[in-house]
């Protein structure tokens, strides 16, 4: 007998102001690209054996969010953590990232969806205020791309809709360094936020 | 069995003013101490204060019930600030160093009941909010003054962590238990300048007893 598929019910779900995100190094062994959204909670973050916790990620699953999750996608914010009190190395590093990077967004591996210079996606919130110091030989830097305002980020919607990604949809974000591998003088962890509603389960 | 089975009376509808009030809370953060996590919202008006022993007041906390409001408030939650009050910042080295160690790995979390996360986000992503702001020059030839005035995000009274989905505020209602913490799971914290005092807002509407 041949007979249709089972429809799956559907899952009562909560709509929470609640972005995905994801954490790469800014690896002094050198960087071709910048990897997200693939390795999810429990997995190594660098070759040294540190392995992701959720204030690295709150994904569960690789490339996607995972039954019975959904997403309502607005745009993009990609967070450099500063070395503030060594001016010098971290305006060297900030130029690298922001100078040669491309961010690209995918649904499904290979079809871009946002192809992008790195400068254009803002870090949002951010060190912001005043520091003044009169003793020779110290510096202090609080930089970051746009103004530390949480209401900075890449704005992906058009008329303002967003985009919905549903619980088995493949996403990856990447930044990659197309003209070569840049090479920073120490490490830096480098966030990438999908801002948007999360539908999570009751 | 005598008598009959009857449903309990509905409990009689307050008068309420609804006023523009933040729920907050304050912890103070032990300088040489390893911190692993925080927890605000738990220790109401009177208790002692961790690390001060010394009981909290309306200074630390508006909140007169642990973990709840309390018949008959309720509030309409909008979204969170996190503030960290640098109460010596004329230390810099010692403030940057701790600014960091706070913000670059903590995980900022919102529960409802004990144990399901309504938000679970990196810490820099909820701002400060309002704080100390301006110009400062020195001339000192010495060379040894200097000072900080720094926080996450522009400062700035509508500089909120938005929690709304669709411009509507989430309902707490005055027995439903709520919490806050900061956690950081990939190693402890230890803090090296004075003991910081930090503090949670909860943004939005009380409404309390005439």
């Amino acid at each position: 007998m041949i007979t249709r598929e089972r429809v799956e019910s559907r899952a009562a779900l909560r709509a929470l102001k609640q972005p995905l995100f994801d954490t790469a190094i800014f690896d002094n062994a050198g960087v071709n690209r910048l990897n997200y959204f693939q390795a999810p909670q429990g997995n190594p973050i660098v070759a040294a054996g540190a392995f992701k916790s959720e204030v690295d990620t709150n994904l569960t699953q690789a490339g996607q969010l995972g039954r019975p999750q959904e997403f309502d996608l607005y745009g993009f914010n990609l967070e450099f953590t500063c070395d503030p009190d060594d001016a010098g190395a971290t305006i060297a590093d900030l130029q690298l990232l922001y100078d040669a990077g491309v961010f690209e967004f995918f649904f499904g591996q290979q079809r871009p969806w946002l192809q992008i210079p790195v400068q254009e996606i803002p870090n949002g919130a951010g060190w912001e205020g005043t520091v003044a110091t009169a003793n020779v030989g110290t510096e202090y830097f609080f930089a970051k791309n746009g103004i530390g305002d949480v209401h900075s980020y890449y704005v992906f919607t058009i008329g303002k809709k967003p985009i919905p990604i549903a619980s088995a949809e493949n996403f990856t974000a990447r930044v990659d360094f197309p003209q070569g591998a840049v090479t920073p003088s120490q490490d830096y962890r480098v966030r990438c936020f999908m801002k948007g509603v999360l539908y999570a389960a009751l | 069995m005598s008598g009959n089975i009857t449903m309990s009376r509905p409990a009689g509808a307050a008068l309420l003013r609804k006023l523009t009030n933040p729920l907050y809370d304050t912890i103070v953060l032990d300088s040489g101490v390893a911190i692993q996590a925080i927890q605000f919202f738990r220790l109401p008006i009177g208790i002692n204060m961790p690390v001060t022993a010394v009981a909290k007041t309306e200074a630390d906390t508006n909140l007169t019930q642990a973990g709840q409001l309390g018949t008959p408030q309720m509030f309409d939650l909008e979204g969170f600030n996190f503030e960290s009050i640098q109460v010596d910042p004329t230390d810099i080295a010692n403030n940057v160093a701790d600014l960091v160690a706070l913000y670059e790995q903590g995980l900022f979390s919102f529960f409802f009941g004990q144990q399901r996360p309504w938000l679970e986000i990196p810490l820099s992503q909820i701002p400060t909010g309002i704080y100390l702001n301006g110009t400062m020059g020195f001339g000192d030839t010495a060379g040894s003054d200097e000072a900080l005035f720094i926080g996450v995000g522009e400062s700035c009274v509508d500089s909120i962590y938005n929690f709304t989905v669709g411009k509507e505020a989430i309902r707490v209602h005055s027995a439903e238990p709520f919490n806050a913490e900061i956690t950081w799971p990939n190693g402890a914290i230890t803090p090296a300048g004075a003991d910081q005092r930090v503090r949670v807002y909860m943004i939005g509407s009380l409404y309390a007893a005439l």
